[in-house]
């Protein structure tokens, strides 16, 4: 199966169930994808002007011609225990603009 | 800046941490990854032969950039660091300066019990907030973290106060006279690895860093060091002009260092 569609299915995965094991599972097949950049969208179109928002928040994630390639949501479960995500992505390079 | 100055300042760091490592028998140092604390660890290897003779606390909320956390493993691995990652709670009811105020010195507490440091070298420095300008250079807490910043002890001739109150700890700010622009001068003459969100990318970088979801990207063309030296030396705004907890509204930096915040 190809690199690429492995990432979309970890992806589809995590949107489904945002447990550590699918995080896991998404960070090995990104760091073999064509993903270099990262955005993140909070909730409310600006900051997360609550942490309850964090489950509502998602990272779009681009190819190195700024191209997006698929969304995942911000946020990890364990149990009722909600928390960032983020170290997952490590390796990805932030991508600002002005919009 | 002449390096001359730039000695004077690094000499007067060296010995603040070689005083606390002699003054204290559980130091640890707080690392956020950016500048000025990975400066600080890079004094800290020079004062004591090339190793960070005390474990590296980061206060990790989960919700740091990931240029952050690959920062900080890459670096811990460099350096041999003993690296300590407490793992802050998310409360769901927190948010900006709350969420600073509550989560990391609440974390920081735990790590501060199960450990029993007696003293935390922490990398502020007096230019970047009114409020750190009060700061001494060995600073009391009490046993709830709390900061009597109308109440401390004079620091005359080098004569530091290492007096412990009971079950409290001493803060340790050996960066306190730096400015912004020696520590980028420093990081320039030591060639000191930093975080590269520092860096420009897009025509945007970070000029103070925190969570994802509190720091702001400025407008800005600096690639390297150089740059960032060049850009400094012209602009008008505040270091921290990208945290919005700074802005939600008057005296929050004051109210957050008396609660404990780093």
């Amino acid at each position: 199966m190809a690199v690429e569609s492995k990432m979309r299915m970890a992806a589809d995965a995590l949107w489904r169930d945002q447990s550590e094991e699918n995080w896991k599972r998404f960070s090995g097949a990104l760091r073999r994808s064509s993903i270099r950049y990262y955005r993140i969208i909070f909730a409310n179109g600006g900051r997360l002007n609550r942490m309850q928002d964090l489950t509502k928040s998602h990272i779009e994630l681009y190819d190195s011609k700024h191209t997006i390639v698929t969304k995942v949501p911000l946020s990890l479960r364990e149990g009722k225990r909600v928390r960032g995500a983020t170290i997952y992505l490590s390796g990805l390079q932030v991508w600002n603009t002005a919009d | 800046m002449i390096p001359q100055d730039l000695k004077i300042l690094e000499e007067k760091s060296i010995y603040l941490l070689r005083e606390a490592k002699l003054r204290f028998n559980n130091v640890a140092a707080l690392w956020s990854m950016g500048k000025d604390s990975t400066t600080m660890l890079a004094l800290a290897r020079k004062a004591f032969l090339g190793k960070v003779p005390f474990p590296v606390i980061h206060i990790d909320n989960s919700i740091d950039f990931p240029e952050t956390y690959r920062f900080r493993d890459e670096l811990a691995k460099k350096w041999k660091l003993d690296l300590i990652v407490g793992e802050s709670e998310i409360n769901p009811d927190l948010v900006g300066s709350a969420c600073c105020g509550k989560n990391k010195p609440e974390t920081l507490k735990k790590l501060m019990a199960t450990y029993g440091f007696d003293a935390l070298v922490v990398s502020i420095r007096r230019d970047e907030h009114g409020i750190r300008a009060k700061e001494r250079y060995m600073s009391p807490r009490d046993k709830n973290f709390r900061w009597n910043y109308k109440n401390q002890p004079a620091e005359l001739w080098d004569d530091y106060s290492s007096k412990l109150d009971v079950r409290g700890h001493i803060r340790v700010h050996p960066l306190l006279d730096w400015n912004e622009i020696d520590v980028w001068n420093y990081i320039k003459q030591e060639k000191i690895p930093v975080n590269p969100l520092y860096f420009s990318r897009n025509g945007y970088r970070y000029r103070s860093l925190g969570c994802t979801h509190c720091t702001i990207p400025l407008k800005s063309d600096a690639r390297g060091v150089n740059d960032i030296i060049r850009e400094l030396e012209t602009t008008k705004d505040e270091e921290r002009s990208g945290r919005s907890m700074d802005k939600e509204r008057e005296y929050v930096m004051s109210k957050l260092r008396a609660l404990g915040y780093m």
